[in-house]
């Protein structure tokens, strides 16, 4: 059963009289469970898509229904909410609130959506993503990966259907950015949640079971064939 | 360290808590911002309102009365007309009762008063006031003035003094003649001595036991209609009121409406400043948030992307906005307070009114409520534009958000080419790319400081130009006036009236004589006493008649015919100016004397005969007489606005003033006496205080002389008036006028200054990292602060621009609206307050940045880069 499905989805980028076609026409479906990575060089529209599959971003045409519900019939405000009940986010630049400590960013989307902040699941968290000593630093004293752990323990706390992640690895360097992804795969397996990664880095794309690649706004290659976490 | 970790806090707590902490540095300024805000805003409207208000005090003072509308002759129906108007506030009654007399001449007019005229209208207008309204029939209340005339110099109420009385009424007889009254009160007047006769009060039980009513009487009304000057509520009334023949609806400028004209020119001209003001206040506070707005933006973007919506996010900076508010107006607000409280009660009962028992109020609540509100409304505005940007922008965009917006203009490439880099000068072009890179923040920031400059120079130009001294400079140094009194009192007892002149020429010489001033230097007020015949009387009583006005022809010089021909053009009056120029014709000129139901007449009367003869004695058959004719070319009321300023004898006050040209003035002098009815001239400076002792000492002796001839020792033929003396009596207020004006200006100049220390504290804060990464490549601290100096030369250089051209044009306007309102007004452009303003812009504008740089580099540039991204 599809989770995510993206259907004749395209993207037109305007400035003035300049016009550049990011999503040209995609279609691809995930199935629940689902771990795959988006593949493609700079500019090639894979980042567009993430957005626009998460709601991020709006498309000039075409459909996204996640988890059975069309988005782009959305208002504004109900895909916000939307978000914030069913998918998870991982950035390149970790984008963490630098204004409250590690545990309060974990905890936010939670108490966004009104919810009872467990502390004992953040700390289990917090502890299989190594970050457990540094719950109330402040975002600004972390390094790199830790930012980048925080920011995966966030996206994850909440237990959303489907977590999203652009480029997670992007400024980490290899090691931290393999045990990320790692950590990550390993959480989606654990909750049972499906994850689509955006990547250019190969090792990246071959931890995960399907990689689809992008180009030019279109998608030139994709294996077909779902892989399940686990 | 753990800390104590709530797991029910909402979202909305836990992002403010960790804003509060945080964004320390900003919300401290706009903290200052607000607070500043309030006690900049709260100071000078303090500030202006109690200048108005003393200003107001002193009209008050000066009319005689607390009140500006009335109507003549009212009855009952009026009085229920009146009350049942929406725009009259309260009414009351004023009953022309009676006169006083000695040795057979009049000195004081005796009117009744209801309680609420009494207490709310006249107390108001006067000081010292010992004792009681009068109750009882014999009880009278007088002015010290009129209680030094007659002699009593240590009043005491409860004393017995005995006057001579009689109505107004010729037919009642009761309670007349010489008898006892009892002193039930006196109180100090502040009326003009030498055009308004004093006013003695009595009860209203007297008036029922002479067997008279209180109508018909003046029905005073306290409106609610200062604000349209009194030409406009005049006619509101009239538009309003059924009002019978005989009776007029009279409103004047109230005492307010002058006040706020005398401060600022108007109304309108207040609500302009107070735009600016507002402008300034709201730019204080729109700037800091302007300018912080890329990171508040950036955080907004990422709380929409982890799933906060718009609303939520938009209430909760709200909050933040409401508690800085809070605070930044309690502190404002008790700071202002305490200036409100401590200075100014001094500066305004010292300066503005140093005889009243009366205290101004200088701390008025709902101003600095308005005030709050004001800075409430600027924060909410400033926060609604950043969350306006903030919707236009994807949650994405948000999120990424830089706000380098390059100047306009397609970028053909050439620059690069050329090689328009800055060349030789690296450190220039950093700095003009780092002022022009974001052309918003560049304009807020030049607004801010030139609109503060702007506010100041404004209010220079005002302060300068309505300048009292302005006035009182034009005033030539010495002015010897027969006075009305002495005029009345020969014309109505003098045996022998044939051929006299009051104030003849050989007097005018002895005077010019004494102050050393060659007789083409005495400039004249010139006319006759006419008697006028019964077709004359009929133009003439079209007029209200109620003070008993006396008739005078005075001649009207050329140079201020040709005004009153501009004047009638210009209002399109229906005025024979043609007439009165080449043809024997008189404009009648009465001091807003002209009833609205005597318009039509008034109109047919115009191209009537008047019929005038010279002065003779009471008693004479006028009948072997031939009368000289005026032509009657129309009506002219002086206080009309726009009325151009002109010499009239005695002010106009209670005189009718049949007007002629130089040509007509010259062929009625064959038939009439010439009488001088004023002199004025101006002396050398040096020796002006011995003069002005000659010339009193010589108008005492003329008027010792004048007595000695059977009249009372109080009736005065000359009065003088010695500029210096109105200029020593007058030096308080125009002082404090120009420390309250001065002190508005300081504080928006001050706002200006403020405002643009927080826009580049804000600016500087927001580019930490960027310094640290310039630093970081190589450039040294002092090209760094060079850098700094030229962004703040870019500043001062466009804040300068702007105040020349715009700024000017703005001094210009103003100007010009100025001088239409206030005759006196004489614009100054303030060439030496812009170079001051030049110097003190160049000062801030580059000082400030490398001083604030100086104190953000206590550690390295990387410690700065790393700190820098939080």
């Amino acid at each position: 059963m599809s989770v995510l499905e993206a259907i004749d989805v395209s993207k037109i980028f305007s400035n003035g009289d300049r016009e550049l076609r990011a999503l040209d026409h995609v279609s691809l479906a995930v199935e629940e469970g689902d771990l795959a990575a988006v593949m493609g060089a700079s500019g090639s529209g894979k980042s567009t898509l993430l957005y626009i599959l998460g709601g991020l971003e709006y498309p000039s045409a075409g459909r996204v229904i996640v988890n059975g519900v069309d988005i782009t019939e959305l208002s504004e405000e109900d895909r916000t909410m939307f978000r914030l009940y069913n998918i998870g986010f991982v950035f390149q630049d970790y984008n963490l609130v630098p204004v409250i400590n590690v545990l309060e960013n974990i905890a936010l989307p939670a108490r966004l959506a009104g919810r009872r902040v467990d502390l004992n699941e953040i700390e289990s968290l917090a502890e299989k993503l190594g970050i457990m000593d540094k719950l109330y630093a402040m975002p600004g004293s972390l390094s790199g990966g830790q930012q980048q752990r925080t920011a995966v323990a966030r996206a994850l706390y909440t237990r959303p259907k489907i977590l999203l992640a652009d480029e997670p690895t992007g400024n980490l360097d290899s090691q931290t950015g393999m045990e990320t992804i790692c950590l990550m795969k390993d959480l989606c397996r654990a909750y049972g949640q499906t994850m689509i990664v955006v990547t250019h880095d190969e090792r990246v794309a071959g931890m995960t079971g399907r990689v689809i690649s992008i180009a030019d706004g279109r998608i030139v290659e994709q294996d077909g064939k779902s892989v399940s976490c686990g | 360290m753990e800390r104590a970790y709530r797991v029910d806090d909402s979202a909305g707590k836990v992002l403010l808590d960790g804003w509060r902490k945080a964004d320390r540095r900003r919300n401290r300024l706009l903290f200052w911002a607000v607070a500043l805000a309030t006690v900049v805003g709260f100071c000078a409207l303090s500030m202006v309102y109690g200048r108005i208000q003393a200003e107001t005090l002193k009209n008050v003072r000066a009319d005689g009365m607390n009140v500006s509308a009335w109507v003549e002759n009212g009855t009952e129906d009026t009085l229920a007309q009146a009350e049942n108007l929406p725009c009259v506030k309260n009414t009351g009654l004023k009953k022309q009762a009676g006169k006083l007399y000695r040795d057979g001449l009049v000195y004081s007019d005796c009117v009744i008063l209801d309680e609420y005229a009494y207490e709310h209208m006249l107390l108001p207008a006067v000081t010292d006031v010992h004792g009681d309204y009068p109750q009882e029939t014999d009880e009278i209340m007088l002015s010290t003035r009129t209680l030094e005339y007659l002699g009593v110099r240590e009043p005491k109420a409860g004393m017995k003094i005995v006057l001579e009385f009689y109505w107004d009424d010729l037919f009642c007889m009761s309670l007349t003649g010489a008898q006892e009254f009892t002193l039930s009160g006196y109180f100090r007047d502040w009326t003009n001595e030498q055009t308004q006769r004093s006013t003695a009060y009595l009860s209203a039980k007297r008036l029922s036991e002479a067997g008279l009513s209180w109508f018909p009487c003046r029905v005073l009304l306290e409106t609610g209609l200062e604000h349209l000057g009194g030409a406009g509520a005049e006619q509101f009334l009239c538009r309003n009121m059924m009002l019978e023949d005989g009776q007029q609806a009279v409103a004047l400028d109230a005492a307010s409406y002058r006040a706020v004209r005398e401060t600022a020119g108007g109304y309108r001209m207040a609500a302009a400043c107070c735009l600016l003001a507002g402008l300034a206040l709201f730019l204080s506070v729109y700037n800091i948030i302007y300018i912080s707005m890329d990171r508040e933006l950036r955080q907004y973007g990422l709380l929409e992307t982890l799933g906060m919506t718009g609303r939520e996010i938009r209430k909760l900076v709200q909050r933040q906005m409401a508690r800085i508010w809070l605070t930044g107006s309690a502190a404002g607000g008790a700071s202002a307070a305490l200036v409100t409280a401590l200075l100014y009660p001094v500066l305004l009962n010292h300066l503005f009114v140093p005889l009243e028992g009366v205290k101004v109020r200088s701390f008025y609540t709902p101003f600095l409520a308005a005030v709050c509100l004001g800075t409430g409304i600027c924060l909410t505005v400033a926060t609604a534009c950043s969350f306006r940007r903030l919707r236009m922008l994807s949650p994405l965009q948000a999120l990424r958000y830089e706000s380098l917006d390059v100047p306009g203009g397609k970028s053909t490439g050439t620059e690069r080419r050329t090689g328009r880099t800055g060349g030789r000068f690296p450190v220039w072009q950093l700095a003009w790319g780092n002022v022009t890179r974001s052309r918003g923040k560049f304009i807020m920031t030049v607004l801010s400081l030139a609109l503060g400059c702007e506010m100041a120079m404004v209010s220079a130009v005002v302060t300068g130009g309505m300048d009292l001294m302005n006035r009182l400079e034009q005033n030539p140094d010495f002015q010897i006036s027969v006075t009305r009194e002495a005029c009345i009192t020969l014309m109505e007892h003098s045996p022998d009236t044939w051929k006299w002149t009051y104030f003849d020429d050989a007097m005018a010489g002895n005077a010019a004589d004494i102050a050393g001033v060659g007789k083409e230097a005495v400039s004249k007020i010139e006319g006759f006493i006419p008697i006028v015949d019964a077709e004359g009387q009929k133009s003439i009583r079209i007029l209200s008649d109620q003070d008993d006005p006396l008739i005078i022809i005075q001649m009207v010089r050329n140079e201020d015919a040709w005004k009153l021909d501009q004047y009638v053009r210009k209002t399109g009056m229906a005025v024979d100016m043609e007439t009165f120029l080449e043809k024997q014709g008189t404009l009648i000129l009465h001091r807003h004397r002209m009833p609205e139901y005597s318009m039509e007449a008034a109109k047919r009367r115009m191209g009537e005969d008047i019929g005038v003869y010279d002065l003779v004695p009471v008693g004479t058959d006028m009948s072997a007489f031939t009368p000289v004719h005026l032509k009657n070319c129309g009506y002219l009321d002086v206080d009309a606005e726009d009325f151009p300023g002109m010499d009239l004898a005695w002010d106009g006050e209670q005189v009718v003033c049949l007007a002629v040209s130089e040509d007509t003035f010259r062929t009625l002098a064959e038939d009439l006496t010439r009488q001088i009815f004023q002199i004025s001239f101006d002396v050398e400076k040096a020796s002006e205080d011995q003069i002005k002792n000659s010339l009193k000492q010589w108008v005492r002796a003329e008027n010792l002389r004048f007595q000695a001839g059977g009249y009372p020792e109080g009736l005065n033929l000359l009065a003088i008036q010695c500029n210096s003396d109105v200029v020593a009596g007058e030096r308080n207020h125009v002082m404090s006028m120009r420390i309250s004006m001065w002190t508005a200006s300081g504080a928006f100049l001050l706002l200006g200054v403020m405002n643009y220390f927080h826009t580049r504290l804000a600016d500087l804060t927001g580019r930490k990292r960027e310094l640290a990464i310039l630093e970081s490549i190589g450039m040294t601290r002092k090209r760094l602060r060079r850098m700094l100096m030229l962004e703040g030369a870019v500043y001062c250089a466009a804040v300068l621009g702007v105040l020349l051209t715009a700024g000017s044009i703005l001094l210009f306007l103003a100007g010009m609206y100025m001088e239409m309102k206030v005759d006196y007004f004489v614009f100054h452009y303030p060439l030496g307050i812009l170079a001051g303003m030049g110097l003190l812009s160049a000062l801030i504008c580059m000082l400030i940045p490398c001083a604030l740089y100086r104190g953000s580099i206590r550690t390295g540039a990387v410690e700065r880069l790393i700190m820098s991204r939080w």
